[in-house]
């Protein structure tokens, strides 16, 4: 079955589909002000035209390319394309004044090909072990692991602010009990409004959340046009590589352990790493750190690419989504009627096998399409965001009307848009209010059903008799109890 | 960027990784006190709204476990506690000192430009989306086997598009209308044609 998968994946118009994805995210992440998971969302319209298989290498051709992206702005004009890249501007952008830009600029590719294969390699071992465990999970157990799954992601993406990242999933969890309730078909807040009744789909509230808001938040900013650095000849060190190959490894593992936390995406990978690297670097490379180090730049681009191995983790076993940008591809995969999730291996048979060769084939394509985009690259940045993003504003439009071709879903996406704005300039993250809405449903259905079967058993039964709930209860009250009272 | 903007730049970010964890997203900037008071005080109202149309829900089973808003009514609840958690926070760091504040017009003149320029982006961004339901529209016009459609979406889009962007590229209007046209008229096209998928309102 993996054979026939590789060879399903291999088959020229797939391959050609992934060159092109690849392509578009390093052109996307390179530009400035345009995320990934900006980018996975709009995707998400465009991939309802495409089959399964097509729509799958496409998304993650894009994904694997705009993590790379980033690097390339944020090293020769000082703007991080994604704000992943940020450790990699403050040392690249130094190198590259020195006129060490190209080298820089093959470091961060070598560094994201490595990366890309620690996320894969990692995904790959740890699969079938969560797959194992997440099979003898129980409505109790589902309905906790999305509880946690929400917490957890408030926590990583409000930083010091956990609670307004709580506040912001239980709006999520809010909006996804609009609609009739699965149970007994009880209209619950729809206020007698019929096209209420099927509830709100996330895929426009994902399209205006980190399509629009973004729009809105960065258009009307006077952004100067930047100049780039010279590139000079891009060659990847690998001996480089070689000679920080623990810092790689090391950052390797901790952007795959960050991205399957739900919530903590490649931007606390990157961070981590870079201040995890810098405690652990030798004196005389220490020094370097902020004034261009080769190794920060290891360490930051090895993680945020691990990162995209890791969210896959989480969102593939559980359905629970490591981060926004893989909150998008579950959002494809299920307007291919995949619902991912403990039962993949069962319901969808060889389907995991066709996203690690997608992934492994995307992480090749991104390393050669990566060396041959950046001088093409020096020419975008020319192009301003004042003159993209009325462009991704339409895209954003028609994105949100393909899902279902229905007009009310450009309504939520405009509101979804004005309200993420409203919400970002009262400091509320904005990616615990998607996952609570996939989770929504999740951890109704099961909390009920939970419920139901808990009827006549006293508490002490139920803890006992369910130790992976119990150790689930623990972890949920260490996430609120680290949330309220370490991050103070 | 100007060498003296790109050094302030890289400072900024420094001082930004210094400081520790941030979060996967950017908002420690965002938040002031007196915006977390008036925040908690909206999801206060929106959580006790919520648990009294959950309280309020039909029963249709026989037990209050399977009861359509039990969940509803603790997400509320518990919201609730939160609003108070963040309320609590913000009057300790002095939220409560000029609240009317947030609703001011901003003093630095780079603020209010910005505050001003993002209404009008609103504005035009929701007439876009509220005129291509409503405006009724569509030209067909046969080229052999080949039809060339244009429909409303076309028609509304490559004018409110040019004003954008003429206010926020600030090219020759003729520029901005070529530009506008060519991506509508592009992105139709490809949804259309690539994708199969028929254009908003009449196509």
């Amino acid at each position: 079955m993996i054979l026939d998968q590789l060879l399903l994946a291999l088959s020229p118009y797939l391959l050609f589909v992934c060159l092109i994805g690849t392509t578009l995210g390093i052109l996307w992440g390179a530009m400035p002000g345009l995320t990934t998971t900006m980018a996975m969302a709009l995707l998400i319209g465009l991939s309802t035209g495409m089959d399964q298989n097509t729509a799958i290498m496409f998304m993650l051709g894009v994904f694997t390319g705009s993590v790379f992206g980033g690097a390339i702005s944020a090293v020769l004009i000082n703007i991080p394309g994604t704000p992943d890249s940020v450790p990699t501007m403050i040392e690249g952008h130094a190198l590259a004044r020195r006129g060490e830009g190209g080298l820089v600029l093959g470091t961060a590719i070598a560094a994201s090909f490595l990366g890309n294969w620690i996320g894969i390699i990692l995904m790959i071992a740890f699969i079938p072990l969560i797959l194992t465990i997440a099979l003898s999970f129980r409505s109790w157990e589902m309905f906790l692991l999305a509880m946690w799954g929400i917490a957890i992601c408030g926590t990583m993406a409000a930083g010091k602010r956990p609670l307004k990242g709580w506040i912001s999933g239980w709006i999520g969890l809010m909006v996804s009990f609009i609609g009739l309730d699965a149970i007994h078909a009880t209209p619950r807040y729809t206020f007698g409004l019929g096209f209420l009744e099927d509830g709100i789909s996330y895929i426009p509230v994902l399209i205006g959340l980190f399509g629009l808001s973004e729009i809105l938040r960065v258009l009307p900013k006077n952004n100067p046009t930047s100049i780039p650095e010279k590139v000079g000849r891009v060659v990847p060190p690998l001996r480089t590589l070689w000679k920080y190959s623990r810092a790689s490894v090391r950052s390797g593992l901790i952007g795959t352990i960050v991205g399957a936390i739900p919530g903590a995406g490649a931007n606390v990978a990157a961070f981590l790493s870079y201040d995890i690297g810098r405690r652990r670097a030798s004196p005389e490379e220490r020094a370097k750190w902020g004034q261009g180090s080769y190794e920060a730049i290891v360490c930051a681009e090895v993680a945020n690419n691990a990162n995209i191995g890791g969210s896959m983790l989480p969102t593939l076993t559980l359905g629970i989504p490591g981060s926004a940008a893989a909150a998008a591809f579950l959002a494809a995969l299920e307007l291919k009627n995949v619902v991912v999730g403990p039962m993949i291996q069962i319901e969808h048979p060889g389907l995991i096998y066709y996203i690690y060769w997608a992934l492994i084939i995307a992480n090749f394509l991104m390393y050669g399409m990566a060396i041959a985009l950046v001088k093409p690259c020096v020419k975008l940045f020319s192009l301003p965001q004042t003159l993209l993003m009325p462009i991704i504003l339409l895209i954003c439009t028609l994105g949100a009307y393909a899902v279902s071709l229905s007009y009310f879903d450009v309504y939520v996406m405009l509101a979804a848009g004005l309200i993420g704005h409203l919400l970002r300039q009262f400091g509320f993250p904005l990616a615990p209010m998607v996952l609570a809405i996939i989770l929504g449903p999740v951890a109704d259905e099961n909390f009920r059903r939970a419920l139901l079967v808990f009827e006549d058993k006293s508490v002490w039964t139920i803890l006992i008799d369910h130790p992976i709930g119990t150790a689930l209860i623990i972890v949920v009250l260490y996430t609120f109890y680290d949330g309220i009272f370490r991050r103070r | 960027m100007s060498t003296e903007n790109s050094d302030a730049y890289i400072e900024q970010a420094k001082a930004k990784l210094a400081e520790g964890f941030q979060g996967e997203e950017d908002i420690e900037g965002a938040s002031t006190p007196q915006k977390d008071l008036l925040s908690a005080c909206v999801i206060g109202v929106l959580s006790i709204g919520a648990m009294v149309l959950a309280w309020q829900m039909p029963d249709p089973g026989r037990s209050v476990f399977t009861h359509p808003g039990l969940l509803p009514f603790l997400t509320g609840l518990t919201m609730l506690a939160m609003a108070f958690g963040l309320a609590a926070r913000a009057l300790r760091e002095g939220g409560a000192a000029n609240l009317t504040g947030v609703f001011a017009k901003p003093t630095d003149p780079d603020e209010r430009d910005y505050a001003r320029r993002a209404w009008l982006l609103i504005g035009l961004i929701v007439a876009l989306i509220v005129a291509v339901d409503f405006v009724s529209f569509r030209i067909r016009i046969p080229i052999g086997s080949f039809e060339f459609k244009i429909s409303s979406f076309e028609i509304v889009a490559i004018p409110i598009v040019t004003v954008i962007m003429k206010i926020f590229w600030r090219k020759s209007w003729l520029r901005c209308l070529l530009a506008a046209a060519v991506t509508a008229m592009l992105l139709a096209a490809a949804f259309r044609w690539g994708f199969k998928i028929p254009m908003p309102g009449v196509d």
